[in-house]
Parts: structure tokens; sequence; C-alpha cells
């Protein structure tokens, strides 16, 4: 087992071995980059959340082609979720809706080098010795959060030809246990795929929801927009850094949603002008206290939630990051003019 | 626990279906499952099991059957595409009360089948309500378009956050997070 400890080793040593495209960010910078794009697969993948009470095991079928299109299908519920190049349509069967919204990037499956880099700032990243996924040569690299306990530790398995992600673990924030395993079973390259597997078609009677494109705007602007003052934490865990806001606005109802990232765990804070409680949140939902409001942990897997009135909203913080940090992060929410000149930029 | 074979777990998923396992049973049947393709496919049917009966419990007090529908049931159920049940290991007398506690399963899921299956002949046209549904519903894609909820909620709020994981995460967890389990309403454990 190779073990480095300087992040430019790290990154050489990860991006070169896992990724062909990636041996470039070392010779050139991202420039030079060729697009990281697998071929057209099939597979099946199989997803397992540990974080539930017993551990809740789901199994879906993946369709994939270059040029951003991709089927998922959940056997089980008959939920489908298919991207076409332009739009993301999630059919839930259990609610009679398909949501449709517009594609937000794609390459989700694969190591981007780019946010590899941008991990390294939080991470300590190793390389470790591999196994075969699905019949497939792969190379693992194991992410520890350089704050140890913050957030959770990954271990992803990234097949060494076209760079798609085989497995996935995450070990918790809170006890460095095993949280989520996501693996392909099974595994085809180069399959001829119909192009009618990626368009959907919305069985009858099915509402379609559509939501429409989000761009990311100030805070001056997203106040404007939602009809409510923007409040931003004072506090962000090692590495995070606002990535973006966006702001929406339906008859009376104005909502703001300001997201951080590290590279790998996202953290989205969430105000609005009014909240509905989940039925399930009622009862046993533990409380904690949250500056001088009355707030409420949610328990949403490897995502935690807290929610709580602040004076201008009702607000909730969403992430992967641990108890502690969740609670520091929401603790330090300030209105924009509140804030220290540093949390002003972005 | 080490030398316990499949069918062994096997009786464990079920007790964890029901939510009555934890302790070291319960780690030992994780750690088997996650590296176990035949008995994660077990527990993928049991859950479905589980969330038929969950159906069930959820149509209850919706309304009184309507005349044949018994027969239409029948019908339907001979129409539709059999599922493949793992065979459950033969157990040994001592494990008898366990095989009873399957059978009590099936029968209920069987039960639930009724009430899932009523409930989807409920969505076809020809039913006074969901007439008014599909006329709501049923103009072209891009005419039944409906903006979003005109509330803030949990639900809601995860859902934002996990779509965006898509292109802005090395991993995108949230994104199948929400497709795969969420929804599921599962009680979240720390």
């Amino acid at each position: 087992m190779h073990t480095c400890r300087r992040p430019v080793v790290c990154l050489v040593l990860a991006v070169l071995v896992a990724l062909p495209a990636a041996r470039s960010l070392a010779q050139g910078g991202e420039a030079h980059l060729p697009s990281v794009a697998p071929p057209a697969y099939r597979g099946r993948k199989v997803v397992v959340d540990f974080t539930r009470r017993g551990p809740q095991v789901t199994s879906m079928s993946v369709l994939s082609q270059p040029g951003g299109l991709e089927r998922r299908e959940l056997p089980a519920t008959h939920g489908v979720l298919i991207f076409d190049g332009e739009s993301a349509w999630q059919y839930l069967p259990e609610r009679g809706v398909v949501l449709k919204r517009p594609s937000r990037g794609d390459g989700g499956e694969v190591l981007q080098p780019g946010q590899l880099q941008r991990a390294l700032a939080s991470y300590e990243v190793r390389a470790v010795p591999s196994e075969r996924i699905a019949g497939r040569r792969s190379q693992v690299i194991e992410f520890s959060p350089r704050q140890a306990g913050s957030r959770p530790r990954r271990l992803v398995w990234v097949d060494v030809e076209t760079g798609l992600i085989l497995r996935t673990e995450i070990y918790g924030a809170e006890k460095d246990r095993l949280s989520w395993l996501s693996v392909f079973e099974e595994l085809e390259f180069g399959p001829a795929l119909d192009a009618a597997a990626f368009r959907m078609q919305v069985p009858p009677g099915v509402l379609v929801v559509e939501s429409g494109e989000e761009p990311c705007l100030e805070p001056a602007a997203a106040e404007r927009l939602a009809g409510l003052p923007v409040g931003l934490p004072d506090y962000l865990p090692e590495g995070f850094a606002r990535q973006c806001i966006r702001a929406r606005r339906q008859r009376d109802y104005g909502e703001v949603q300001v997201v951080f990232g590290d590279g790998l765990s996202l953290l989205s804070l969430f105000e609005g002008t009014s909240f509905r409680e989940r039925a399930d949140d009622t009862g046993g939902a533990s409380t904690v206290a949250v500056g001088l409001s009355a707030g409420r942990w949610h328990e949403l897997g490897l995502v935690t939630g807290i929610s709580w009135r602040a004076p201008w909203a009702h607000m909730a913080l969403l992430g992967e990051l641990s108890h502690a940090e969740m609670h520091k992060v929401a603790g330090s929410v300030r209105l924009q003019t509140e804030l220290s000149p540093a949390s002003r930029r972005p | 626990m080490s030398d316990m074979r499949c069918e062994d777990y096997r009786e464990l998923v079920s007790a964890f279906v029901d939510e009555r396992l934890d302790g070291a049973e319960l780690l030992s049947l994780e750690a088997h499952i996650a590296t176990c393709p035949g008995c994660r496919a077990f527990e993928v049917e049991l859950h479905r099991f589980s969330g038929l009966l969950q159906a069930a419990e959820a149509l209850r007090p919706l309304r009184r059957p309507p005349p044949g529908f018994a027969a239409m049931v029948a019908s339907r159920a001979a129409a539709e595409p059999r599922t493949q049940i793992i065979p459950f290991p033969a157990a040994p007398a001592a494990r008898r009360a366990s095989r009873v506690t399957w059978l009590g399963l099936v029968a209920a899921a069987a039960v639930a089948a009724l009430f899932f299956a009523w409930s989807w002949q409920r969505l076809l046209p020809g039913d006074l309500p969901t007439q008014r549904r599909i006329a709501r519903t049923a103009a072209p894609v891009a005419g039944q378009a409906v903006a979003a909820a005109d509330e803030g909620s949990m639900d809601t709020w995860m859902h934002e956050h996990a779509m965006l994981a898509r292109g802005s995460t090395i991993l995108g967890p949230a994104e199948e997070i929400e497709f795969a389990s969420f929804r599921a309403g599962a009680p979240a454990e720390r």
C-alpha cells in the first residue's frame, strides 16, 4: 500500500493511475485535458444504505451513452430517472408525478480531475490496492477528511480505462462506520442502445411538474426575487466555499437556497417564508437550540438536516457533515449585513 | 456468527425487515449483505412485500371495493407477469417459528397485493374521481407543466439539495440517496 502525504504527490499518484484523461493534468494543466467520457454502457447497480434501521438495499439498472444520456430504473418501485441531454426526468410512480428540470451537467459517475483537485484542500488522498469490480480493472482512491470527524470518509473505485466510478463506499462522519455502498454488479461497455430508452414516455394520467433554469444569483438579486433577506453562515468547515445562490418565488411563497461545497460534499442552506413539518417529525424528532431559537434535527440517511425559525424566515441546513459541524454552521447564520467581511465574499 | 450460511442470514433478513434486529446480529447481517448478491436480492424482495403491506395500510380507509372487484382483481392478477420469488431455505424443526412468520408475511403480502391492484384499478378511466384527475393531466406534456411547491418542507428541500449533486460533486451520492431511498421514508439511525 502506498500512502502519500503531500497534495501534489497525491494528485499525481491518484489521477495518473486512475484516469487516462487525468494524466494530462500533471503534464499540462486542465486546459489540455481530453474529455473524460466513458463509452456507452449498460449495468446493474446496487445501492445499500446502512444508515437506515436495517440496511436498505436498492437495485437499479443503468444505461448510459455519451452526450449526457442516461436512464436509471428501479424495478422495485418502477421509478425511472432519465437524462435526455437537455432535461432530467424523474418518474415517481407512488406520487403519480414526473419531475422535469434542466439537466445540470454531465459526468456524475466519472471522477473529474478538476473536482479531485479541489477536494485535496479538505481531504487526505491516497491510493490503496485495487480489485476487479464487475470484471473491470480498477484503482481505489481513499478520501479522508483532514478535519477528522467533520465529514464522511470515502473510498472510490475507478475504472482504469474509462474513469467510470465502479464502487463507492462512504463512512459516516459520526462513527466512521460504513454508511453507504454503491457498486456496479454487472457492467457491459459498448452495447447497442435504443435512442428511445433516453426519452421519457409519460404514463397516461401522470402529472408533469416542471421547474425552469435557475441561474446563480448575487445575494441582493436573490433577496429581490424571493422577497426575503438572505442569511449566510459566518462559519464554514475547512474547505467549504459558496458555490451558488438560487431564489424562487411562487405566489406568496419565497425561497432562497445557498449552496456550499468542498469538492465532495454539498451543504445547502434554505430559507422560506413558510415551512411545513413532516408528519413523522412532529413526534420523535430531537430538538436542538439554534441561537435563541428551538430547532429540530432531521435524520435523512447520510444527509442530516436542522430546521429552525430565524427572525426573518424559516431556515434549514442540509448536508453530510457531523452533527457538531452542522450545529456550528447553523448557529452562525446571520443576515448578510451582520456578517464579518470575510464571510460575505463568494 | 462467522460460520453462518446464507440460509441463516435469510432468516435474519426477515427479522430486520420487521425491525426486530439489532446488536451483533444486525452488524453481522449488514456485513454479509454487502458482499452476497443472493441475500441482497432476497432482502429486496422482502422489502417489496413490506412496501405492499404499507400500501395496503394506507388504502384501508378509502372506501369499500366496488361490485365485481374480486373477479376483476383475479383476472388482472392472471395477466400480470409473475414475480420471481427466491426460494426460502428449508428450515429445521427448531426454526419452524420463523417459517410461520414467513408464511404469514406471504399471506399478508397477497392481501396487500389485492388492495394494491384495487388501488391501481381506481386510476383507470371509468372511475369518476379518476376521470377528473385524467382530465386535468391528459394534455400534452408541455401543457401539463406546473410550478414547484409553494411551501417549504424537508421533503422539497431535500429534493432540491439532492438534485444539485450531479455535476457538482465527484460522487453525487445525494442524488442516489434521493432516487434510491429517501422517498421510502424509512427511519434513519445515527
